[in-house]
């Protein structure tokens, strides 16, 4: 029992000593000294921040477990190539992106349609939702209880193209700016505005098309 | 601008690129119409603006799952060369160069 405690009170002192630390000195601990206990405060760390960002992207609770550990898991093997100066958090998001891209094409766990059939080009300008820019009404699923609301919109998100989604989570829900996500997307800054600003307007449009009908 | 608009609302802005859109905004009353429609436009996505709880000990479990993972990789490479964090990939690299040399 004794000894029990003590190693709990030794494991305590040791994470209070990491929690203190920036992520880049956790990822240099790990790759520099295979020091433990400095990746584990990192995957604590990340956690619920991690695991939030994949269960939106996939939609699902048990690909999204699978995605957080496949991600820790190349943390693990691929910390030798992490640039130094680079911050940790962007390749951790480019990781964790990639992993939950492989897992939904690997495993075809989602639908492969888009909200826009006859167009699922990523990069248009949606120049025929324009008509949603000049409305002056509140958006058209306003009349939505709360709980019927945020379903449709999580299952909207989900059926965005796999890019879209990326952008609207990031920014979105993961509150990264523009700059950032196109750190973690590794695309050009336009690029990942022109996605968000897409990924919007066809959101819009499906909860015009849904109030429709 | 619509796009910066948009970064401006979800606050996807650098400091420098907030400030220039707060002074179109001052100057530009047609910009501060269309800043309500892309509010408008956003509004569906606080729907469901709730947070998300990782199922339990998904982190120890993770951690228990590297570990194992760390400690077949030393058991198949039991090298001191190799660091404590090294991977099967650069075990197998190691392996091969090391063969390559003339002992």
């Amino acid at each position: 029992m004794n000894a029990t405690l003590s190693l709990r009170n030794v494991s305590a002192a040791s994470n209070s000593v990491w929690s203190d630390r920036s992520d880049e000195e956790l990822v240099a601990a790990y790759r520099e000294r295979g020091d433990r206990p400095a990746f584990d405060e990192l995957v604590h760390r990340y956690e619920r921040e991690l695991y939030s960002y994949l269960r939106r992207f996939l939609g699902n609770a048990t690909a999204a477990e699978d995605a957080f550990q496949a991600t820790f898991l190349q943390v693990h093997l691929k910390c030798e190539q992490f640039e130094a100066g680079r911050k940790v958090r962007p390749w951790l998001y480019t990781i964790a992106t990639n992993q939950a891209i492989d897992l939904q094409r690997r495993g075809k766990r989602h639908k492969l349609l888009s909200l826009d059939r006859r167009d699922a080009s990523v990069d248009d300008n949606a120049g025929t939702l324009s008509n949603l820019l000049k409305s002056k009404e509140d958006a058209p699923m306003a009349s939505m209880e709360s709980d019927e609301a945020q379903r449709w919109v999580r299952g909207a998100v989900a059926e965005l193209p796999e890019q879209l989604r990326a952008a609207v989570n990031l920014i979105y829900y993961q509150g990264l700016k523009y700059r950032e996500a196109a750190d973690v997307l590794q695309v050009p800054v336009g690029t990942v505005k022109s996605r968000l600003h897409t990924a919007v307007l066809k959101l819009n449009e499906a909860g015009q098309a849904a109030h429709m009908s | 601008m619509r796009e910066e608009l948009l970064g401006y609302v979800l606050g996807a802005l650098e400091p420098e690129e907030e400030r220039v859109v707060e002074n179109r905004l001052e100057a530009e009353p047609e910009l501060r119409n269309e800043l309500e429609t892309v509010r408008r436009l956003v509004k569906p996505l606080t729907w469901d603006d709730v947070a998300i709880e990782p199922p339990a000990a998904l982190a120890d479990r993770t951690c228990e799952l590297i570990e194992e993972r760390h400690a077949e990789e030393a058991a198949t490479f039991p090298s001191p060369l190799l660091g404590p964090h090294w991977g099967t990939a650069e075990a197998f690299s190691f392996v091969g160069l090391a063969a390559m040399l003339p002992w």
